[in-house]
């Protein structure tokens, strides 16, 4: 039944219902989901995904990843959260959390196009050798109109942030006006990197300098997922009050696993209203992990933005006007 | 649940008694002197059997084995004893066992547990409730390709599983009866975890 709601709606979708922001409902936008198939997932990081699963769910994961992670399980997840639409990142990750093709994204994509938005990636590994090639791979991909943003993962795929040979991906996305979303921060998956060059973003500093052009989208804020504590948050922060092509996305610091006492989320919140960047807001919730996730990560962000004392229309920001303007795009029209 | 068991006090309270009954003895862990007695239980997500055989002064030895949709074993050898037997019995029982996990989440290790069991013992229905605490040694085997060749971490890790069980046993006949309930375990806490159900048909009372 769980893998037919999902086809269900797609014959008949109701508009989304948006996010209920207090006396507002608000239209919103999950910048951050995965999408792919399970059997290309390394084994180490499929274990902790299938820990995420209630037991006794994790013990046979395959059929209930598969129904999660499919497109149509993607736009079913956004459905019950009242999302209006999200990204879906490729994925080139070989070392640690597996791989998902620009193509399985941009053919993800064209299940409902105007609320599945992708994001390319490539391969850096054996850069000397493959990297003029990766290059005009992720040029190609960002051609299709379903391919709006850029995707890395400095830890996950083991290149430095501040390493200038991998600058001309920054130059490629800027040509096509696609952001980059970058994950910062420590990470829980097996086979990462957690020394600083790779995680921290003032690492990343010269390369934003350097390529005024260029939206970069810090994700996850620099948290430090291993120790399950702040990492490098006022960093994050400072750079995109610092520079303009900066935005920040806090995504899954503030999830029930990471953050059980809802600490991290709500100072993250608090931390960006105060420094005046609530401009560069983009919601993401890294889902959609297990059923409900994304849902329930909407509703622990509401939760610290009101906390925080955001208004309508700073939470309007956040959710959605941030990420529109950001990625040329219409804002969602208010449900 | 309190209303359960007072509901089927009040109901079959002139029924015969059938304390030696097999669905009793398993329900309750208990079973008479000499006595034989097995359950095999069927549901979502556990399967378990258990066979047990009562000694004299109220000891009962159990062999088990359940399994959580054929990926997650158990099988363990424990001892029951009654600590109440009276219209209700209360007993408490310990094992030890080894825990096999397959798939996705494969993991192994020597486990152990404490349960206490309640159930009724007059009438032919047995009303009962299981909780219990089960502890598994883990150990976590790490490779690691190191320029000196492959470096081995083993680290060891405590899961813990909170069992528990209430439902309604039927006495049938004098070797056999059936019961229902829900399975309430929490596997390895602090992860979430879903009840489960469950039919079983319990079969004995022989010497």
């Amino acid at each position: 039944m769980r893998t037919l709601l999902p086809l269900l709606a797609l014959g008949c979708a109701p508009p989304p219902d948006g996010a209920t922001y207090g006396k507002a409902t608000l239209p919103v936008t999950d910048m951050h989901l995965h999408t792919g198939d399970w059997a290309l997932i390394r084994g180490s990081t499929q274990r902790v995904l299938a820990g995420n699963f209630p037991f006794p769910f994790g013990l046979q994961p395959e059929g209930l990843a598969e129904s999660v992670l499919s497109a149509e399980g993607v736009l079913g997840e956004l459905d019950d959260a009242g999302i209006g639409r999200a990204g879906m990142f490729a994925v080139y990750a070989p070392r640690s959390v597996g791989v998902a093709t620009n193509a399985f994204i941009d053919d993800a994509a064209t299940t409902d196009p105007d609320r599945l938005i992708g994001f390319a990636s490539l391969s850096v590994d054996d850069w000397a050798r493959e990297g003029e090639a990766q290059l005009e791979a992720l040029d190609t991909a960002l051609a299709s109109p379903r391919m709006r943003g850029v995707k890395l993962a400095h830890a996950h795929q083991h290149f430095r942030m501040d390493d200038p040979r991998y600058w001309p991906i920054y130059e490629i996305a800027a040509a096509h006006a696609a952001p980059v979303y970058l994950h910062t921060g420590t990470s829980p998956f097996p086979g990462t990197q957690s020394e600083a060059p790779y995680t921290d973003p003032a690492y990343l500093e010269p390369a934003i300098q350097a390529h005024p052009d260029t939206l970069f989208i810090l994700g996850h804020l620099g948290h430090d997922f291993i120790e399950d504590v702040t990492g490098e948050l006022d960093t994050a922060v400072r750079l995109a009050a610092t520079y303009e092509n900066v935005y920040l996305e806090p995504s899954a610091l503030g999830s029930a696993g990471s953050d059980p006492e809802q600490v991290f989320l709500p100072e993250a919140m608090e931390a960006m209203r105060e420094a005046g960047v609530v401009d560069r807001i983009i919601y993401g919730s890294d889902g959609p992990q297990s059923p409900g996730f994304v849902g329930r990560y909407l509703e622990r962000t509401l939760t610290a933005m009101e906390g925080a004392g955001y208004t309508e229309d700073e939470a309007a920001l956040a959710l959605d006007g941030n990420f529109a303007r950001a990625f040329g795009l219409p804002a969602l029209e208010r449900p | 649940m309190l209303s359960l068991l007072a509901l089927a006090g009040v109901a079959l309270a002139s029924a015969p008694a059938t304390s030696a009954s097999p669905t009793t003895a398993v329900l309750t862990g208990a079973s008479a002197p000499g006595q034989w007695d097995a359950g095999v239980t069927l549901g979502y997500p556990w399967t378990r059997v258990r066979v047990q055989r009562g000694l004299t002064g109220g000891w009962t030895p159990f062999v088990e084995a359940d399994t959580a949709l054929f990926t997650r074993w158990r099988p363990a050898v424990g001892v029951s004893l009654p600590w109440i037997d009276r219209r209700w019995r209360l007993s408490g029982e310990a094992t030890l066992g080894w825990l096999e996990q397959t798939g996705t989440l494969a993991e192994r290790g020597p486990s152990g547990s404490l349960a206490i069991r309640l159930g009724r013992t007059r009438g032919r229905v047995v009303p009962y409730l299981h909780a219990g605490t089960e502890h598994t040694l883990l150990v976590d085997r790490v490779r690691v390709d190191t320029a000196d060749g492959v470096v081995v971490e083993d680290t060891a890790r405590h899961g813990w599983t909170l069992t528990g069980a209430m439902g309604v046993g039927v006495a049938l006949g004098g070797s056999w009866g059936l019961d229902a309930g829900l399975a309430l375990p929490w596997v390895d806490v602090p992860k979430p975890s879903i009840p489960g159900v469950h039919l079983a048909l319990q079969l004995g009372g022989g010497r």
